[in-house]
């Protein structure tokens, strides 16, 4: 029997940003440097620990968002020639460095390496297919894929048990199309957790969520064993509690990992530091500086001005990166010795979720450790035993029945971040919205898409396509794209981003956006003029999830208001 | 290995197909609704009450019609002894407050840990009995501690045998009924701890 379960989570997500009506843009860029720095390497890292024995076990979670941007043919076309154009730049720096900057030479080859790695990958291992080689390390026992909700909803915000089922719903829907089986676990945007989410999971079929540490500590009753074993909620699903202590080691400012000196300054960048006249061809159309992730310098120290950062040495980050994984896992075996006896006759498990796009985008030496982390993991796997929430499950142990505390893994644990002065504003027209969804729906949501069922289809063969059936068909997608407009809309990336002051405009854009496109269209819907040409535009632009079921969002629930609460009752 | 040059297609990407009917998509998409300006919101009577914290709610509200209009109409000149206000009554313990809100839609207001709230909008005067025009939903806010009510029934002592499944799944082995433990490295003399760095943006919002 293991002394400590530890459960690794990476959450990986993105917001829609896929942007058909420009030629390029830098919100399409988050998502090729994501796929550059984050999900080619984790999954190049994961399938040779495969190949080599060494299997790793941790649970995965992509976004609904995430996932129908990476089976995009558009996306993917635009990342080939994105990669194509960095492999380029980046061979051009090996001759500049070597003649000009020998300091900057080896990180500059370091860099053009792993691009070449990353393009050889994209193009013959994985053939543009991301997703299926997710599926594949899921099928070879390595991972076990989360969904999230359909566009990263924070739920306790959602104002409607219709909007709120129709999140999971279609996020269950939208897992199922691209891996072949519905998910078992679901990571709950931000840890968002309010009372009745259990209930819409339960119907969804989810087993497992994750949540904040305070979520379970402060629920009710006390918990016995704190956040070391999951509880069980109404309706028989289970929550998982986050870790402090790993998410400390890996999250903090002060004194985690990726702090460390030697490791790759972030914002140090090639963007901004070389000539602009070298950097044109590489810039986009309009000339703008702007991060191209090839990056030269350490971090140095915590104080050190970022145009003091010193050269980054690839070598000694990657010993440092052996060495912190040796240390977390050390580390582990203190924290079992601590908790000994405290969790009873059975091992504690220790949860830790992160952001997956900590690991080699911001941090670019975190894949190499967690490569290290699970081949360290391997070694003692007889005393720490690397689980999945469902590897936990299967296990059988009783789980304690508990009703959660309302909280999330935002600053201060609870709403403040996606619900403060800056972002109040949105959720009059949001709510709006929801419920404005949920009355359409319930009265033009004939089939699942809301497309002409078979009997108009009969007519109009009948009559050689009548023009109530058009019309009907017509009505169908813009029913359907009017879903897709509220959903795009309830993404909590808009309100985190302005609260964040770091991409403020564009989320607010956004926001605005999907509200303007849903109300027009809510609008020809209820009139029946609705013009198609504004509609085509829309639907080529927003073409996320064409597998929607409208009737998630009406009001013909399975499940009965009282079980999730009152109506209209928050945290009830 | 040649690098890719950047004109040329994969084909199984639809590379050259995919970005051209974007280009050309540009040229001739008919306008979309202005996307700089939120659209007039359509009047309606709403209330709604939002949890930020264990000691803080956001109310807002709208109307469908003005209430003073209406109120006019049934009091006459006696409508002006009244304020529009908001009220945001403690379902348990009765406890209210009342704030005047002339021009407002959406207020932020203070509460109390584990509590239940109603917000109320109306009509306030200091006289006579408050006139509720709009009620929100109940919101309950967390307690923000540790619950008082423990479990004494719920089983603590698991016997080691439901684990196996676990551990198979995760290739650790038994040996003789013996666990084989392997001796944690040591990290020896290099220095470990991590520096800050400029590096943690939101990040530090996850702790």
């Amino acid at each position: 029997m293991p002394e400590l379960c530890f459960s690794l989570i990476l959450h990986a997500h993105l917001p829609f940003v896929r942007h058909p009506e420009v030629a390029e843009s830098a919100e399409e860029d988050w998502l090729f440097e994501a796929m550059t720095e984050v999900y080619v390497p984790l999954l190049e890292t994961f399938s040779r620990l495969v190949e080599e024995g060494v299997r790793p076990r941790l649970a995965l979670g992509l976004s609904p968002t995430l996932c129908e941007m990476l089976a995009d043919p558009l996306l993917r076309a635009r990342y080939t020639r994105h990669l194509g154009n960095l492999l380029t730049l980046a061979e051009k720096e090996l001759a500049r460095t070597f003649c000009e900057y020998p300091q900057f030479y080896a990180p500059a080859r370091a860099n053009y390496e792993r691009l070449r790695t990353i393009e050889k990958l994209w193009s013959e291992t994985y053939r543009g297919d991301l997703l299926s080689a997710f599926g594949r390390l899921q099928d070879e026992g390595a991972l076990e894929l989360l969904t999230c909700a359909a566009t990263h909803a924070v739920l306790p915000l959602v104002s409607t048990y219709e909007a709120q089922r129709a999140q999971i719903q279609i996020a269950v829907a939208n897992h199922r199309k691209h891996f072949g089986r519905a998910p078992r676990g679901i990571w709950l945007p931000e840890c968002a957790y309010a009372e009745g989410v259990e209930d819409l999971l339960a119907e969804a079929g989810l087993e497992y969520f994750v949540a904040d540490a305070r979520a379970i500590l402060h629920g009710e009753p006390r918990p016995r064993h704190g956040i070391y074993a999951p509880v069980r909620l109404r309706g028989g699903v289970a929550a998982f509690a986050r870790d402090t202590e790993t998410a400390e080691q890996v999250w903090s400012s002060v004194i985690g990992y990726p702090g460390d000196p030697c490791y790759r300054e972030f914002y140090r960048d090639l963007g901004w530091d070389a000539p602009l006249e070298y950097l044109l061809p590489h810039l986009h159309a309009d000339g703008q500086r702007r991060p191209l992730g090839l990056k030269y310098h350490r971090v140095t120290g915590r104080d050190v001005p970022l145009c003091d950062k010193r050269p980054y040495d690839p070598q000694a980050a990657a010993a440092r990166a052996r060495a912190h994984a040796r240390h977390f896992v050390t580390a582990r075996f203190e924290q079992s010795a601590r908790l000994r006896g405290a969790t009873g006759g059975r091992a504690p498990l220790v949860v830790s979720p992160y952001d997956a796009e900590l690991f080699g985008h911001w941090w670019l030496e975190g894949p190499q450790f967690l490569e290290h982390v699970f081949r360290n993991l391997h070694e003692c796997r007889a005393s720490v035993a690397a689980v999945t929430p469902g590897d936990y499950l299967d296990a059988g142990a009783p789980l304690q029945p508990q009703r959660l505390s309302p909280s999330s893994w935002g600053e201060a644990g609870y709403f403040k971040v996606w619900l403060s002065e800056a972002n109040a504003w949105m959720y009059p027209y949001q709510h709006a919205a929801e419920t404005r969804m949920t009355a359409l729906a319930d009265e033009f949501a004939e089939t699942g898409g809301g497309e002409p069922t078979t009997a108009d289809n009969d007519e109009a063969t009948t009559r050689g396509g009548s023009a109530d059936s058009n019309a009907r068909a017509l009505r169908a997608r813009a029913l359907k794209q009017a879903a897709r407009e509220l959903l795009l809309a309830q993404a909590s990336d808009w309100a985190f981003q302005i609260y964040q002051g770091t991409t403020a405009g564009y989320a607010a854009r956004r926001f605005r956006a999907h509200i303007a496109r849903f109300d027009a269209l809510a609008d020809e819907i209820e009139s029946g003029q609705i013009e198609e040409r504004m509609l085509a535009e829309i639907e080529r632009r927003d073409n996320l999830f064409p597998e929607l079921d409208c009737r998630t969002l009406n009001s013909r629930a399975t499940i009965t208001r009282s079980q999730w609460g009152a109506a209209g009752e928050q945290f009830a | 290995m040649p690098l890719r040059a950047l004109e040329e297609p994969a084909d199984e990407y639809e590379t050259a197909t995919a970005i051209k009917a974007g280009a050309a998509a540009m040229h001739s998409s008919p306008p979309l609704p202005d996307e700089e300006s939120l659209p007039e919101p359509r009047p309606r009577d709403e209330a709604r009450l939002l949890v930020q914290s264990p000691d803080r709610l956001f109310f807002y509200w709208s109307f469908a019609h003005d209430p003073r209009t209406v109120l006019r109409r049934a009091l006459g000149d006696a409508a002006g002894r009244y304020r529009l206000a908001v009220r945001l009554v403690e379902a348990q313990d009765g406890e209210e407050s009342i704030r005047a809100v002339e021009s407002l839609n959406s207020l932020w207001l203070a509460a109390r840990p584990g509590k239940s709230y109603r917000a109320e909008v109306g009509f306030y005067s200091a006289e006579l009995p408050f006139l509720c025009v709009l009620s929100s939903n109940v919101a309950r806010t967390p307690t923000g501690d540790v619950s008082p009510v423990g479990d004494e029934s719920f089983e603590t002592q698991t016997a080691g045998q439901v684990f196996p499944p676990a551990i198979a799944l995760t290739g650790a082995m038994q040996i003789g009924g013996a666990i084989t433990r392997v001796a944690p490295r040591s990290v020896g003399d290099e220095k470990i701890a991590a520096a800050p760095s400029s590096y943690a943006w939101g990040l530090s919002a996850r702790l």
